[in-house]
């Protein structure tokens, strides 16, 4: 693939020098992406210190290590992944990261784990797994408690703490998935039509009743084939979405050819899929990507920028 | 088969970015087509490709500084062609060698700033390219460079021909032999960039010498080859088109084999030098 | 006019020449003496540190008035150019930029390509030609330059005696009408009935002047220690 092409000299393994870099007895976590990142900071507090590993703006998918990243994981604590395929897999960049540093299997635990997953459309029938199910705040729930229980498991001694912050941040969760339940709910089913670049809605889509549409279903396949172009399009004249949706992270040319073909004008700004935003763009925690999201698909959708609460 | 040509055509009409695609294609490959035959004459394939690879830094800056690709492009494809001719001019280092370093140092730092943008996403589809994608502002700034440069070759053909096949002569009876050099280089770095669109970095060079070369075993005037040179470009790009709409292939590595092909055929088959009409001759 | 040349370079030094217009120069010496280096400096195409001066300007100036006819050897033979083609070549320096040749530039390239006995080929590319008959096409490309002052690198290596007499007899006629010629001249032969002045070389010019003057045993000997008399007797 092209990125592990750019990027193949940039990889170079080296042992850490020391076991471990304690800062004042914190909780070492080591998260594999933007959103988990977060999340994990939200629940551990002052208790933890994270480093995340794929940064905004490259590809989760494919990654390859630095030796920050490495040197990190030789001594921390606890390793939190999201898991469903989001990290490569069982034979990703991820699961040979933790070889690398002959991370304790007691301490690596895969976020996603409880969530029935959704598969990709593939054409030739295979069924690969959807990784993207942290985009619905249902899911997020989930989500919320096994970085809880995680964080309990590898440190009892602060468990009362993760509890508390762990309750209150899933207060928080629910009432997003209420948000979104009934701001969806309020749009005819007709207008409910949403397509982005990547099939990476699909959780989102059949949680709150969205026709979803896409060019291709995952960032590591090839992005903007004629195939995916035709079949995007068809479906464009077909549920006549009101805008197009990009996300942050693509290419965008692929889905302006779709909207030079259909007419449909590309929604702006760019939605969040892959990645938390940038500090400044209104969506670097998780609460308030979900939000952030919620405001501008509704918006895209129905024109409308307020709510009534 | 035939049916799937009909399909072709059915596509064509009903999709506006498969048009576009055929017609910058068509475009695109009479530049290349043309501008091929006076690389494969000069003996520039190989500077054809350093070009190629050495604007990288140009994408990755102009990717920093917000700007458009082309320009960081032409920018850095220039320089490399300056340089590889600054160190070929001033030491005893052999054209070959001195293309080798100087483009491979453009690479290198191409890579370096590419991961320290850590945005792979967006320049990897610079770089490889998909011409169904293209944007409008690319499409006409294809329209407009492959024009600036079929124009030079129309106002500067005598000029051209003789001082690709008499330097000599060409110098010593005053013709403006240093200006015809760079202004082939300054077209040769022009329709690389531009054709980075279709195909990418990687593969840009075979559509700059394949049809040329192939134009070159059958031909036995420039005018032909030209002619033939371009026939074989706007074909196969058309071939490329056709095979990656119908059964779902990348666009540009379509058309390289495509082209790749017809040299085959032709270097066989040729009646002057193909390998299997000789053995076929010296059997008779 | 004149040409001269005051100045030495690497291969060659002390170079002193004054040439008059008019008149068939051949310029004779051993192999590796910087016969070819001497015209390609005088023409600019070699470094050096002296003056060309022609008709008392810098050389350089007056290009369109020179045409250089280059070793064949130095051709690449598979290029895509017919024979007619190469020919008109020969008008694009007095064309000028920008200028298509037209029906007299082209009546011009017949007329030359009949007096070299060429017709028959004019559709050829040029590497179906014989040695004889491609030095012929240079020449006939040299005579559509028309140019004031010509130089030649060893025209006669390799071809047959048909082509040299056919082209020894152009030259004459063209240094009987004013143009200047200056041949190098790889061998030792003829050299009395080709060229009214000779210039000797020896990584530097040993001297130059009347055929009658500079073709004996004397100078000779200083160009050609072995030869000189062998030649002459």
């Amino acid at each position: 693939m092209s990125s592990i092409f750019l990027l193949t000299v940039m990889f170079q393994s080296c042992q850490s020098d020391e076991a471990t870099i304690h800062t004042d007895d914190k909780l070492k976590v080591l998260s594999s992406f933007s959103i988990l990142t977060e999340m994990v900071e939200a629940i551990g507090g002052d208790k933890v210190i994270v480093h995340n590993v794929v940064p905004i703006g490259t590809d989760p998918h494919e990654y390859q290590p630095r030796p920050n990243d490495i040197r990190f994981a030789s001594g921390a604590d606890l390793f939190v992944y999201n898991g469903l395929n989001l990290e490569g897999g069982e034979k990703g960049w991820f699961t040979k990261l933790l070889r690398s540093v002959k991370a304790d299997p007691n301490k690596i635990f895969k976020i996603a784990d409880q969530v029935t997953p959704l598969y990709l459309t593939e054409k030739d029938g295979s069924k690969e797994v959807n990784p993207h199910a942290f985009i619905s705040p249902h899911i997020g729930i989930i989500m919320a408690e096994a970085v809880r229980d995680a964080l309990k498991t590898v440190d009892p001694a602060h468990a009362g703490f993760y509890e508390e912050t762990a309750s209150e941040y899933i207060l928080k969760l629910t009432s997003i998935d209420k948000l979104y339940r009934q701001k969806f709910g309020q749009i005819p089913e007709a207008q409910r039509v949403f397509i982005a670049s990547e099939q990476a809605f699909q959780y989102l889509a059949k949680e709150y009743g969205l026709k979803e549409g896409f060019i291709w279903a995952i960032d590591t396949e090839e992005n903007g084939s004629p195939e995916q172009l035709m079949h995007a399009i068809e479906f464009v004249r077909t549920y006549k979405p009101a805008v197009l949706f990009v996300e942050s992270n693509v290419d965008t040319r692929p889905m302006k050819a779709i909207s030079n073909e259909t007419g449909v004008p590309i929604y702006s700004p760019a939605i969040f899929s892959d990645e938390l935003g940038r500090p400044g763009q209104g969506a670097d925690t998780y609460l308030k990507y979900l939000e952030y999201n919620l405001k501008h698909i509704y918006h895209g959708l129905t024109g409308n920028m307020e709510w009534s609460k | 088969m035939g049916q799937s040509f009909f399909e072709f055509f059915r596509y064509l009409s009903e999709y506006a970015f498969l048009q576009n695609a055929l017609s910058v294609s068509i475009v695109l490959s009479v530049a290349y087509s043309i501008v091929g035959c006076f690389i494969v004459l000069r003996g520039l394939a190989l500077m054809g490709d350093a070009i190629s690879h050495a604007v990288l830094p140009g994408v990755a800056i102009s990717y920093l500084l917000q700007i458009s690709y082309f320009v960081g492009a032409v920018v850095f494809g220039l320089m490399a062609a300056l340089g590889i001719g600054f160190v070929k001019e001033n030491s005893k280092i052999k054209s070959d060698s001195s293309i080798g370093i100087v483009f491979s140092a453009f690479l290198a730092l191409g890579i370096l700033l590419v991961t320290k943008i850590q945005s792979s996403v967006n320049l990897n589809n610079i770089l490889f390219g998909n011409v169904l994608t293209i944007t409008n502002e690319d499409r006409i700034l294809t329209y407009v460079v492959s024009g600036i440069v079929l124009l030079a070759v129309a106002l500067f053909y005598k000029e051209l021909l003789l001082t690709t096949f008499d330097e000599t002569m060409a110098k010593a009876s005053g013709l403006p032999v240093k200006f015809i050099n760079y202004m082939v280089m300054i077209m040769l770095t022009l329709i690389t960039v531009v054709s980075l669109q279709t195909v990418g970095v990687i593969l840009v060079v075979s559509l700059l010498i394949t049809p040329a070369a192939t134009a070159y075993l059958l031909t036995n005037k420039l005018s032909s080859m030209l002619w033939v040179s371009t026939i074989i470009g706007v074909v196969s790009a058309i071939i490329g088109l056709y095979l990656s709409a119908t059964y779902n292939l990348p666009s540009g590595v379509v058309m390289v084999l495509a082209v790749s092909c017809i040299f085959v055929l032709v270097f066989l088959f040729n009646r002057k030098t193909g390998l299997v009409w000789n053995k076929l001759r010296l059997r008779i | 006019m004149n040409v001269s040349y005051p100045n030495g370079i690497q291969a060659l030094s002390a170079v002193n020449l004054k040439i008059d217009e008019g008149g068939l120069w051949g310029i004779l010496g051993p192999n590796g003496s910087g016969k070819t280096t001497l015209l390609k400096a005088i023409l600019g195409l070699l470094p050096h540190n002296g003056k060309v001066l022609f008709r008392a300007q810098p050389i350089k100036k007056s290009a369109k008035q020179i045409a250089y006819v280059e070793q064949k050897g130095d051709f690449d033979m598979d290029f895509p150019i017919t024979v007619f083609q190469c020919v008109l070549t020969g008008t694009y320096p007095k064309l000028g930029l920008f200028k298509k040749p037209g029906s007299s530039e082209k009546q011009a390239v017949l007329n030359a390509l009949d007096k070299l006995g060429l017709m028959q080929f004019k559709n050829r590319q040029i590497g179906q030609l014989s040695g004889g008959q491609f030095q012929r096409v240079l020449i006939a490309r040299m005579l559509v330059q028309n140019a004031d002052l010509i130089f030649l690198d060893e025209p006669f290596i390799g071809i047959d005696m048909e082509s040299e007499a056919l082209i020894i007899h152009h030259l004459k006629q063209m240094a009987l009408n004013g143009h200047t010629i200056i041949m190098v001249h790889h061998d030792l032969k003829a050299v009395r009935e080709y060229f009214d002045k000779l210039i000797l070389v020896n990584r530097t010019v040993v001297d130059y002047g009347a055929t009658e003057d500079i073709f004996i045993g004397e100078k000779l000997k200083q160009v050609f220690p072995y030869y000189h008399e062998v030649v002459l007797a």
